[in-house]
This record gives C-alpha cells, sequence and structure tokens, in this order.
C-alpha cells in the first residue's frame, strides 16, 4: 500500500525525471541531422495537416524513390531524425496546392527548423489526393478521423454541419432518441467518453437537440474519434476518446458571417490580428427553435442552448501558441409534457503551446487549462438538484528517440472539485463537496519493425492520492500485408480506467441528469478491456472499404436499481458490461459524387447480482441489455454536385432498442387498515422485468440540397434547403413510465437556412 | 484492375441503397404494459367474523383514466379448499372522483384456519389466482388481574397457528381511549411460532401514552379497566414488495384472513399513598 508521503514524492519525482529528459538537449554521437517542417498554406497562413514531405537523394533526379518522408500533423509540422549530413532534394505537396521542391543542406549534428509556404493551386487536386491518402492512414482500427467537408455532407437544419448530426452516423454510435446530448460508442455510457477541444477536457459539448453539438462545421479543423483502443496518451477514460482540433482564424484576411435558420441563428468573425503571426476566431450560436417550432412543425419544442467558441492563435518561427474559450448552455425538456427542465452549461478556457526551436531536442508541448461542467434537474420554476464539476490541469507532452524509434510520453497534473446537492433523490449518493488531485503520465512508442509491420505500444499511469496507482498498458499494430498501405490489417487493446462515475437515473428516459462523483476511497475504479482487430482495403482510386470486429469489457458501472414499484429514489449498484460487435463501412469518394454506407451490428449486455440490483427475478445474477443495446444499425450518406448545387442525403435504420414495460399501473389499498369499499388506494406503477422488451425500429431520411452565390467580391451568400424526416415518420424516443405516455422524436421538419458571408 | 472493382463497387453500392431506400414501413407499435405478465390486483382480506366480504380486483394493464375503466375483463370465483364450496363473485363498482373500482362481494361462509382460493380470469382464459389462508382462533388471556399498577401484566395468545396478532392496549381518560401499540420499546414479550406473550406495568403504559412529564397515574383513570383490542391475520398476510413476491405471470396481491377481536381486564388504580 502506497503511503500518501510516498506518493508524492513519487509524483515529484517523475515530474522532474520527465522534465530533464524532455526540455534539457542532449548530445548525439552519430553527428546526425533533424529536419523539422512547418508547413502553411498561402490561402490562409495556417497549418496544412497531413502534407506530405518527402525527401530524396540530391542525385534522384526524376524523384523516383524517396528515402524519407514525413506527414504533417494538426500544427502543420513533421519532423525526420537521423538524417545523415549532406545536401538533399525535399518536396512538400499537399491537396489543392502547388507542390513545393528545394534543395536543403544538413550540418552534422544540425536540428534544422524549415518553414514552408504552399501556393495554392485548385488544378492540383486530384493529383495528389491519393498520394496524401496514402501517407496518412496508419493503423487505424477504431479511429474515425473526421474532417470539415465530411461534416458538411450531412443534411443539418442549422447554417452548415455540425459534428453530433455526423457522429451519429457512425456505426458503433448510438444516441438516446434527439434530444438529450446523450452519445453511447460502442457500448460505453457518455461519461466514459473523453471528449477533448485543442486539448482541453470538455464533459458534455453536445446540445439538448441531439442535433447540434459545441461543434460546428466551420469552426472545426479536424476531429480523430476513437470507438475504443485508443493509446495510453489519452488516460482517464474507459471507452472513446473524440479528439477536437479547432480551426486557427485565418492569418490573411478579415471575414465576418450571419446566418439564420429555423433552429438558430449564428454569428462568425474572424481575421489576422497581425498578418501571419496572430489570428482570431469567434463562433456564437443560439438556439430559435423554441419559438419557430410550432410555425414549422406544430408541435412545441420546448428546448434552448447557445454556445460560444472562440480560438487566438499566435504563430511563431519556432512555437505556435493557442488559447481556446468555449461556453455551451442548455436548457430544456426532452418530455414536453412533463414539468421537469434540465440544464446544463460548460465553460472550457485554456492554452496550448507547441515549441519546435533548434534548442529543443524534440518539440515540447505545454497545455494548462480550465474546465467547468455544471447540470441541474428540477421543475420549471426552480432547480432541486446540481451536479458540478470544476477542473484545472496542465499537461506536457514530450518526445524522444529510443534505438531510432521514436517515443512520446508526458504528464498531466489535474485538480477536480466535485459539488452536488442532491434533494434527496439519489438514495445513496449524499450531497458531496469533494475537491482530488490527480497525476497521469504515459509513454508511447511507435516501433517500425519493417516496412509492413508497426508498433504502437503504450502504457499509462494514474495516480490519485486516495487510490492505488493504476498502470495501463496498450497496444497498437498494423500490418501492410503487400507492403502499401491500401491493405491494412490493424489492431488494438488495452486496459483502461476512470476515476469518476457518472450517475444517471436510467430508469426515467425523461431525464438526462447526471451525478458526476469520483471513485470512493473503497469502491472499486470503472475500468475496460478493449480488443479491436480491423481491416481496410482499398480499391482503386475511389472506393474504400473498412471492416472492425470489437469486444469491450467493462467493470463496475454503476446502473439504477430496478424495484417492482417505482420509487422516486434513486439507487444504484455496480455493474459489469460486456459489449461486442462489428462495424462494416464502404465509401465511394469521386470528385462530385460520394456515397458512404456502414452497418454496425452490437451486442451490449449488463449483469449484477440480483440482490444488489434490486431485480424481483429469482436469479442469483440478473443479466439485462442496459438501453442503448441497438443491436443494428446501418447507414447511408450520399452527396452529389453539379452546376454548383451541393445535394446531401442521409438515410438511417437503427434496430430498436430495450426498454421496461409496465407490469401494471395499480391502486394499492393498505389492507386490512385499508377498506375495499371505503378507500380508492394509492395510484402507483408497477415495473415488469427490466429492458425486456424492444421499441420499434427507427428510420429517418435527411435531405439537403445548397448552393453558394457570389454576389460581389467580398460578399458571398450561401443558401441551404432540406428536410429532416422528410417521410414524417413516427420514430418513438421512449416511452414516459412517470405519465404513461409515448413520446416521438421530431416529426418532419422543412428548414432553409440563409448564411451571409463578408471576406 | 482498379477501374473493374471501382465500375462494379459504384453499381453494387447504388443498387444496394435503392433496395434499402424502398424497405417497406416496418411495425411502429409498441405495448407499453406486460399484458401476459400482469393481470390484476387482488386487495381485500377475508373476515371470519362478517357475513360479507369485499375484494377489490384491478385490470393491472388498464391506465387510470381509461375510458372504459367502469367495466372490467374479470371472473371472480372463490373457494373454499377445505369443504370445496365455491361461489362466482359479483361486481360493486364504487367511484373515487374519477376513479372506478371494482370490488367483488362474497357471502361464502368464512371459517377459522381455512385455506381459500380466489381465481379471476380473463375472457382471453388468462388467470391469476390467490391463496389465503384464516387465522385459527387463539386463546387470548391476561394475567394477573385486579392488581395495582405498579405489577407487571402478561398478554397471552395461544395456539396462533403461525398468524400474527396486531395488537393494541388502551386506558379511558376523559371519556377517551387511549390507544398504544405493544410493537413500541416499553414492552417486552415473547413471540413463537404458536404464541404471542406481551407483558407491561400499566402505569409505565400511562407514561408512554401521555408522556413521563404528564404525571398522569392511574388512580386518575376514569375505568378500572385495562382495553385490548386485536387483529389476528392468517398466516403469510403481508406487503409482497417488501420482499419482492410479485406472481408472474399473474399479478399482485395483498390477500389474506383475519378477525378482529377485543376485551378488557380490570385493574387495582386505587391510589397508593407512600
Amino acid at each position: 500500500m502506497f503511503t500518501v508521503k510516498f506518493r508524492i514524492i513519487f509524483c515529484s519525482l517523475i515530474v522532474g525525471l520527465f522534465l530533464k529528459a524532455g526540455v534539457v538537449p542532449e548530445i548525439y554521437s552519430q553527428q546526425s541531422s533533424v529536419l523539422r517542417v512547418v508547413v502553411i498554406s498561402d490561402d490562409d497562413g495556417n497549418p496544412i495537416i497531413g502534407a506530405n514531405v518527402l525527401l530524396y537523394e540530391e542525385d534522384d533526379l526524376d524523384r523516383e524513390e524517396f528515402i524519407r518522408a514525413g506527414v504533417t500533423d494538426g500544427d502543420g509540422l513533421t519532423e525526420i531524425r537521423g538524417i545523415e549530413p549532406g545536401t538533399y532534394h525535399l518536396r512538400i505537396s499537399s491537396i489543392g496546392h502547388r507542390t513545393y521542391d528545394e534543395t536543403i543542406t544538413l550540418e552534422p549534428d544540425e536540428i534544422k527548423v524549415h518553414r514552408v509556404v504552399l501556393e495554392v493551386d485548385v488544378e492540383e487536386f486530384e493529383e495528389v489526393v491519393v498520394e496524401e491518402r496514402r501517407q496518412i492512414t496508419t493503423g487505424e482500427v477504431g479511429i474515425h478521423r473526421i474532417t470539415d467537408v465530411e461534416i458538411g455532407r450531412i443534411p443539418t437544419p442549422g447554417p452548415g454541419g455540425d459534428l453530433a448530426t455526423y457522429l451519429q452516423t457512425l456505426p458503433g454510435v448510438v444516441a438516446s432518441g434527439d434530444r438529450g446530448g446523450e452519445l453511447y460508442i460502442r457500448g460505453g455510457n457518455p461519461y466514459q467518453n473523453r471528449v477533448l477541444v485543442d486539448n482541453l477536457p470538455i464533459l458534455k459539448p453536445f446540445h439538448v437537440s441531439n442535433l447540434f453539438s459545441a461543434f460546428s462545421q466551420e469552426m472545426i479543423q479536424s476531429v480523430d474519434m476513437y470507438a475504443g483502443g485508443f493509446g495510453a496518451n489519452y488516460l482517464d477514460a474507459t471507452s472513446s476518446v473524440i479528439d477536437v482540433r479547432l480551426r486557427p482564424g485565418n492569418m490573411r484576411r478579415h471575414s465576418s458571417s450571419l446566418a439564420v435558420s429555423p433552429y438558430m441563428a449564428a454569428l462568425k468573425l474572424e481575421g489576422p490580428l497581425e498578418r501571419n503571426r496572430q489570428s482570431v476566431l469567434i463562433s456564437g450560436r443560439k438556439s430559435t427553435i423554441e419559438r419557430m417550432a410550432p410555425t414549422f412543425t406544430g408541435e412545441e419544442q420546448p428546448i434552448e442552448f447557445y454556445d460560444i467558441v472562440s480560438r487566438y492563435t499566435y504563430q511563431a518561427d519556432n512555437f505556435n501558441c493557442s488559447f481556446t474559450g468555449v461556453r455551451t448552455y442548455d436548457r430544456g425538456q426532452i418530455n414536453p409534457l412533463r414539468d421537469v427542465s434540465l440544464s446544463w452549461s460548460n465553460t472550457v478556457l485554456g492554452a496550448r503551446c507547441l515549441g519546435f526551436d533548434e534548442w529543443f531536442n524534440h518539440p515540447v508541448e505545454f497545455t494548462a487549462g480550465f474546465t467547468g461542467f455544471t447540470n441541474r434537474e428540477g421543475t420549471t420554476e426552480q432547480t432541486e438538484r446540481l451536479s458540478q464539476i470544476r477542473q484545472f490541469y496542465y499537461d506536457v507532452e514530450l518526445r524522444q528517440t529510443i534505438f531510432n524509434q521514436p517515443l512520446q510520453y508526458g504528464f498531466t497534473i489535474d485538480f477536480h472539485f466535485y459539488n452536488a446537492e442532491l434533494a434527496e433523490r439519489f438514495a445513496d449518493v449524499e450531497t458531496f463537496d469533494k475537491t482530488l488531485a490527480t497525476f497521469r503520465s504515459y509513454g508511447a512508442l511507435e516501433w517500425h519493425v519493417n516496412d509492413k509491420l508497426t508498433i504502437h505500444p503504450s502504457i499509462g499511469m494514474q495516480v490519485l492520492l486516495e487510490q492505488n496507482p493504476t498502470f495501463e498498458p496498450r497496444i497498437r499494430a498494423a500490418y501492410r500485408p503487400f507492403g502499401s498501405d491500401r491493405q491494412e490489417l490493424s489492431l488494438a487493446a488495452g486496459y483502461y480506467t476512470q476515476q469518476f462515475s457518472g450517475i444517471t437515473d436510467e430508469r426515467d428516459a425523461g431525464t438526462v441528469f447526471t451525478v458526476w462523483k469520483p471513485v470512493d476511497m473503497d469502491d472499486p475504479l470503472p475500468r475496460s478491456l478493449h480488443g479491436i482487430l480491423g481491416y481496410r482495403h482499398q480499391f482503386g482510386r475511389s472506393i474504400t472499404a473498412h471492416i472492425e470486429g470489437f469486444v469491450k469489457q467493462h467493470k463496475n458501472i454503476p446502473v439504477s436499481k430496478w424495484t417492482p414499484e417505482a420509487r422516486l429514489e434513486i439507487e444504484t449498484a455496480l455493474a459489469h458490461g460486456y459489449a461486442h460487435g462489428a462495424d462494416a463501412r464502404i465509401e465511394l469518394d469521386l470528385s462530385s459524387f460520394y456515397l458512404a454506407m456502414g452497418y454496425g451490428w452490437s451486442v451490449v449486455e449488463y449483469e449484477a447480482a440480483a440482490d444488489d440490483l434490486g431485480a424481483w427475478l429469482d436469479r442469483p445474477i440478473f443479466q439485462y441489455s442496459p438501453p442503448h443495446d441497438q443491436r443494428h444499425k446501418f447507414n447511408t450518406i450520399l452527396s452529389y454536385q453539379f452546376a454548383g448545387f451541393q445535394a446531401s442525403l442521409r438515410w438511417e435504420y437503427g434496430s430498436g432498442t430495450p426498454y421496461t414495460q409496465v407490469f401494471g399501473f395499480d391502486m394499492a389499498v393498505r389492507v386490512p387498515n385499508e377498506h375495499p369499499l371505503r378507500d380508492p388506494g394509492r395510484a402507483r406503477t408497477l415495473f415488469s422485468e427490466p429492458y425486456s422488451e424492444r421499441l420499434p425500429v427507427y428510420h429517418r431520411l435527411d435531405v439537403s440540397i445548397e448552393r453558394d452565390f457570389q454576389i460581389t467580391s467580398i460578399w458571398n451568400l450561401n443558401l441551404e434547403a432540406g428536410v429532416i424526416n422528410m417521410y414524417d415518420r413516427n420514430n418513438i424516443f421512449y416511452f414516459d413510465l412517470n405519465t404513461l405516455q409515448r413520446v416521438d422524436q421530431t416529426s418532419l421538419f422543412p428548414y432553409v437556412s440563409i448564411q451571409t458571408e463578408l471576406r | 484492375m482498379s477501374k473493374y472493382f471501382e465500375f462494379y463497387g459504384i453499381t453494387i453500392l447504388v443498387l444496394v441503397s435503392l433496395v434499402i431506400w424502398t424497405l417497406p414501413g416496418c411495425d411502429n407499435t409498441m405495448n407499453a404494459f406486460d399484458e401476459e405478465a400482469g393481470l390484476y390486483s387482488i386487495y381485500g382480506y377475508l373476515d371470519v367474523h362478517e357475513d360479507v366480504n369485499y375484494l377489490r380486483v384491478r385490470d393491472l394493464n388498464t391506465s387510470p383514466g381509461a375510458e372504459d375503466a367502469d367495466e372490467i375483463d374479470a371472473e371472480v370465483e372463490m373457494v373454499n379448499l377445505k369443504t370445496g364450496a365455491s361461489e362466482v363473485l359479483q361486481d360493486s363498482v364504487v367511484q373515487f372522483e374519477e376513479i372506478y373500482t371494482h370490488n367483488f362481494r362474497t357471502t361464502l361462509d368464512i371459517d377459522y384456519d381455512t385455506p381459500y382460493e380466489v381465481t379471476v380470469t380473463r375472457s382471453d382464459g388468462a388467470q391469476f389466482a390467490v391463496q389465503a389462508l384464516t387465522p385459527s382462533r387463539a386463546d387470548s388471556y391476561a394475567t394477573p388481574m385486579n392488581e395495582d399498577c405498579e405489577t407487571p401484566i402478561e398478554l397471552r395468545f395461544e395456539r396462533m397457528n403461525g398468524g400474527m396478532i396486531d395488537l393494541e392496549v388502551g386506558v379511558v381518560l376523559n371519556n377517551q381511549t387511549f390507544w398504544a401499540n405493544p410493537r413500541d420499546e416499553d414492552f417486552f414479550g415473547d413471540r413463537g411460532e404458536d404464541l404471542l406473550s406481551v407483558t407491561f406495568i400499566p402505569q409505565l403504559l400511562l407514561n408512554f401514552i401521555f408522556g413521563d412529564e404528564s404525571g398522569i397515574e392511574c388512580y386518575q383513570l376514569e375505568s378500572e379497566f385495562i382495553q385490548v383490542r386485536y387483529t389476528h391475520l392468517g398466516p403469510g398476510f403481508f406487503d409482497p414488495t417488501e420482499t419482492g413476491g410479485i406472481d408472474v405471470p399473474g399479478g399482485f396481491d395483498r390477500f389474506g384472513g383475519l378477525y378482529r377481536n377485543s376485551y378488557s381486564f380490570p385493574i387495582d388504580t386505587t391510589r397508593i399513598l407512600l
């Protein structure tokens, strides 16, 4: 057993070692050189992600075989190490940019930082797309890399697309109807997902309308969604990671846009504060659906939300810094017929800096910030319950080379302040106010065994003063059987723990109020094991197919007890979960035509001791399918560009999710003290076996068509028209056991959005 | 080769899409009630001392505001399992504001220590049956009698045959009877399968009823009799929700047999002067 004193010393020691190893320059005995290339777009002065950086021998005049290669990351940076001193030919290419060629000379022991600006060339687009894709996709199992272009293909009733709508098209992602802002990813609960924005955690960025999140299409640079099997650089999550990187503001031009739709109004401002050095990007969106819905659908939509997202970027020759701020607010009723009002808000403020100066032997990344989250539940008049988290953190990411293989490592110091006021509804969770300090560290090696096989072993550690440290080994591997990454077999596996739980009243789908609670000293940590095996095959230039199988085992998930008689108080028990399934996705991507079809099959089962769970069936172990166990999901996305228009279509089919039937609606008479003839009895609902039935299947067709109109050289107008739920399917959301009424999802919703932009 | 894959890939994708989009509409209905498992609830008791007894029967698959709640799809029959005598019960609807209740009336003789079965049958043949065993006739007495208020008194119930006694003890003051339940801490006793023994001291009973500060003593009572009243419940007469006893398939019941009784016994309420 670790003592508190020992843990503090242990953590301090590790922090010190990290600092010494990462920042202090190393002496290389082999006199090899290092080339760091930062690739900037001439269009907006911002970094280019995924640019190919190729190094050729100087005498390879035809550029037939490159000797070293790199791909730029989210900061437009790539680093090629261990280069023999000499003269080389450098070639850089990227989609939509003119290929850049230059001869460079590297001196012994030199660390050269090279900043390259690529000129825009639309004609180059189709020529480089294949090469670009080939270079950046390795070891992709479990990952969905999402760009703003992909998000824009999904019909969304706001100006532009949104990450929330896109995520729901992915196999393995299950949403709780169309309200509530809850996403279940491959069997995991929403609180088991970790969402990051510019490396800063944000707890629930999804709006009360599941069509929207804090991340609109035009704010996103890239998103990596790990449905499981993520490396140890992501700790404190047991199911999935959604890593969002915001777009930096334009470093060359100012622009502003204003948009309105029946769902929301949006304003965006961006531009340089100092040309090519500093920029700012601010976006604000506010819902209007509460006022507009009765006109458009004839139904009340008592929901309201807004988000403000901003990013300030400073781009120097040897470092980049960004300051990110996000504020979201949601309020509404999931069931308009019940007086249960929910609200939640996120506040994120932080900075991230990447230093790649010659003085650093390796690039160094720092992140520091604050994350706040509050969710409330009550009547429309007053708050009855509240749960809050405030979080301060400091994170350092470092790199090193071991046996000529890159090693990435880092540490995080994290202070959590938990607070909850529960007004007695949560029977076994009392109102609490708790502060926790956590130290996390990890190391991840990228081991290129040979041309065909790459292995990424990693290990993470989390230390809480009240708990024993956790050690979380993980591995990702990719095998390219023919040496080309047109075919790739990859796997991922790992052990994951989490220092907190989210407790909700699962019996009532009409609320998403969650108590965020740290794990008590004597309680077991929520933990999971993941295993994923995937295969990707690229046919020709435009068709890509992915297939993946996965298993996830979750331990110590807090679940609601189901007593036969419905009770207001929530009691929880710990359950174990097991999820397995397979996803298949095929994409056809031509220049003007895009078609993607995805199918996901999964089985999610929970089990708990019947005594703990309060289940009234006479079995020692109670097994059931939780409400997010959607067995089959099929998605089709189609997008076609013609005559300046873009037409998009999305069709989704999902099999029914489990629900609990009513065993009976009763009027209980307290005999013998009450008499049947004299006393009416007390109304009560009796639950049947939990989750023993399934809701009807869900399917929905959304369509949209949009076009840009260039009014003047600086004024652009975008018009979009669409329909959500085009054939007006009555998709059930859930059956409200409190009101004994069926609650349906949004009916047919036509919309028109107008966006005007000045630049 | 790649063009070959591309051509067929596009063709297959488009065809599959068309097939899926033209899928016929799927069933969109759901049944909120578990009609196969939950049938009826039954509330009531068979009082051995009553000529007529009532049993409340409720269709669990009917929501409270249902338009046809004044009717119930149920046939109720009761059988004396010892003698075989049976009766089909008649419904009597009692309305409490918007709520209709169905109370089935039985005139069957209710005997001590006898099992009865009530069967409720739905028109589709689904049945929910419950049984109750009436209590035996217990012997009850108090001892000693006519003693002063500081002398412990024992109340005994014998030959209970597994039933439960719900007991209250009372005294009369100001033309009003005040009752205490011997489950409270000022009583002590013994409980067995066939026996219940409760012992108390009359003066402590007064302190318990009126409070220690009241200063009320035995001589102030208007009657020198201690009142005893009790309900003798048949074996197994309890609330199933407390022990997880819903019958699946079937329903929920709170049904049993009982009888009520009372007696009094004298004590010496003469004031004792020290």
